[in-house]
């Protein structure tokens, strides 16, 4: 993220008083910013790849004590901003704890509950926000694309594994733009999109912010299994992709449109196969065996680093047998 | 013949002079009419549409006249991020710069900062009431405000027109 677009897309929501300290700093580390965190009276706090710090007058600092101390007006400068200055039109994001802001940035929030019939009907008094940063890395699926590409036009139900922040959502983005787009020798595919969290397209009041590719039709905060039903009755795509599965209606959801004949790419949470394997809920989809790639990403080269691909009969394909290496942009690989 | 036209002239320009005195008056219920019709507008924007401040402020600014319509587009820049005001500060801001656009008075702008200083920052229900309760103030103040202009142009056109005439008296 350049300096440019961190004013025009994030620091713009903070309080002015905030502004200038984020202002100041270093493209270096505006690079491997991740997070940014506001929490009542407590420092403002940054999250980098590989560091946790805070920010005072005086910079970057590790020591909590010289990090410039967050106000409660602050906040709730902060989420009068976020909200365009109309906190009543955020009543479903309030329950659910997050925005997306233009450029495709999510803003969880947390505070006092409101509970009515034991839910969250709404948030009040806001302690803390966390903004996390997007980023797109374009052509960074180069490498991953012949692999889940079958014959001239089809593709294998593929499956992305990996733990939180490890750039698997960036991954399925650029998939998914790729395989909508087409490239040399190769039409693109008609994609539907289930987009519970708002967080592959980024829509920000309706509009996607991030590109998905051209013939990529987008559910906004839906429901997945809700989602996938109406994109099959509604806009017949031949490739459904969602973000995040888990519970037993995904995996229903999942089995009727693979039935319908339709192509899925989908993403876990999880380490490994083998951890996938002793929750419930999947062990069936693993057993059944409707995926046939299975993408195993981790962070121990940085976010983006593919341990494996595999296949049905969980047979490593990639390239580098047992060599993980880290995608970037432009299709680039990073060995180590 | 001359001495007639110079008194005509008089007594039309004592006419006149009393109209302009009465007409702030009349302007001052106009005025308050049309804040009423804009927070009118808001509460349907917000209630139905659940539309964001800034565009339903956009929208005030192409349906309503002048002096409210330069209002309005400058309380809509006023809220760009850059300024880093919240809304209440951009209300507040707006009011001191072109109040003296207006012929309200003092109690008028109390009820609109008044107004102001929820302005975004609550739940539609939240919203909603504190507009309701606006209009109504500025209603009460709108009748008061009509009945004065009645009053005070009447009396001013007296005014006028007898200042006019005795002027006219005291030079024959």
């Amino acid at each position: 993220m350049n300096r440019q677009k961190l004013a025009d897309q994030i620091v713009k929501f903070l309080p002015p008083r905030l502004r200038e300290y984020l202002l100041m700093l270093s493209d270096q580390d505006l690079e491997r910013l991740q997070e940014i965190r506001l929490r009542v009276n407590r420092p403002l706090n940054l999250n980098f790849a590989a560091a946790d710090l805070f920010l005072g007058r005086s910079g970057l600092t590790p020591d909590p004590l010289r990090g410039e101390v967050v106000r409660r007006e602050d906040l709730e400068q902060a989420i009068l901003f976020l909200s365009n200055h109309s906190l009543y039109a955020l009543d479903e994001e309030l329950r659910q704890g997050f925005i997306t802001i233009p450029g495709g940035h999510r803003v969880g929030f947390v505070g006092h509950g409101v509970l009515k019939e034991g839910k969250i009907k709404q948030l009040k008094d806001f302690s803390g926000i966390n903004i996390r940063i997007t980023r797109e890395v374009k052509g960074c699926a180069d490498p991953i694309l012949p692999f889940i590409l079958k014959g001239q036009h089809d593709i294998h139900h593929t499956i992305i594994i990996s733990p939180p922040r490890c750039g698997k959502t960036t991954l399925l983005r650029e998939i998914i733009s790729k395989l909508s787009d087409g490239f040399q020798g190769f039409s693109g595919f008609k994609i539907g999109v289930v987009d519970e969290r708002s967080e592959l397209a980024g829509s920000f009041q309706g509009i996607p912010r991030h590109h998905l590719g051209l013939r990529t039709d987008v559910l906004d905060h839906c429901p997945k299994t809700a989602g996938i039903y109406l994109l099959i009755r509604s806009m017949s795509p031949e490739i459904i992709a969602t973000d995040e599965i888990g519970s037993s209606a995904d995996v229903v959801a999942i089995s009727e449109a693979v039935n319908a004949g339709i192509r899925l790419i989908t993403t876990v949470h999880g380490r490994d196969i083998d951890e996938l394997s002793r929750r419930p809920v999947l062990q069936d989809l693993l057993q059944s065996r409707i995926f046939t790639r299975y993408v195993i990403l981790s962070d121990h080269r940085g976010a983006g680093t593919i341990e494996g691909i595999y296949d049905e009969n969980l047979t490593q394909l990639s390239l580098l047998k047992n060599r993980s290496y880290q995608l970037s942009e432009k299709g680039r690989v990073n060995y180590g | 013949m001359v001495k007639m036209i110079g008194s005509l002239i008089i007594i039309i320009s004592g006419l006149i002079g009393g109209r302009l005195m009465g007409f702030q008056y009349i302007q001052r219920a106009r005025e308050l009419q049309q804040f009423i019709n804009s927070l009118h507008m808001l509460e349907t924007e917000i209630s139905y549409g659940q539309t964001l401040l800034p565009l339903a402020v956009n929208r005030l600014i192409q349906i309503s006249p002048q002096p409210h319509k330069r209002f309005f587009s400058q309380f809509y820049e006023n809220l760009h991020p850059k300024l880093g005001l919240t809304a209440d500060q951009a209300w507040q801001k707006v009011i001191t710069e072109t109040g003296g656009n207006f012929c309200l008075k003092t109690e008028d702008w109390e009820v609109l900062r008044q107004y102001g200083q929820g302005l975004g920052s609550s739940d539609d229900q939240n919203q909603i009431r504190q507009l309701k309760v606006a209009q109504k103030r500025l209603e009460q103040l709108e009748e008061k405000a009509r009945e004065e202009s009645e009053k005070m142009s009447r009396m001013w056109n007296y005014v006028g027109t007898l200042t006019g005439i005795g002027l006219v008296i005291l030079l024959y």
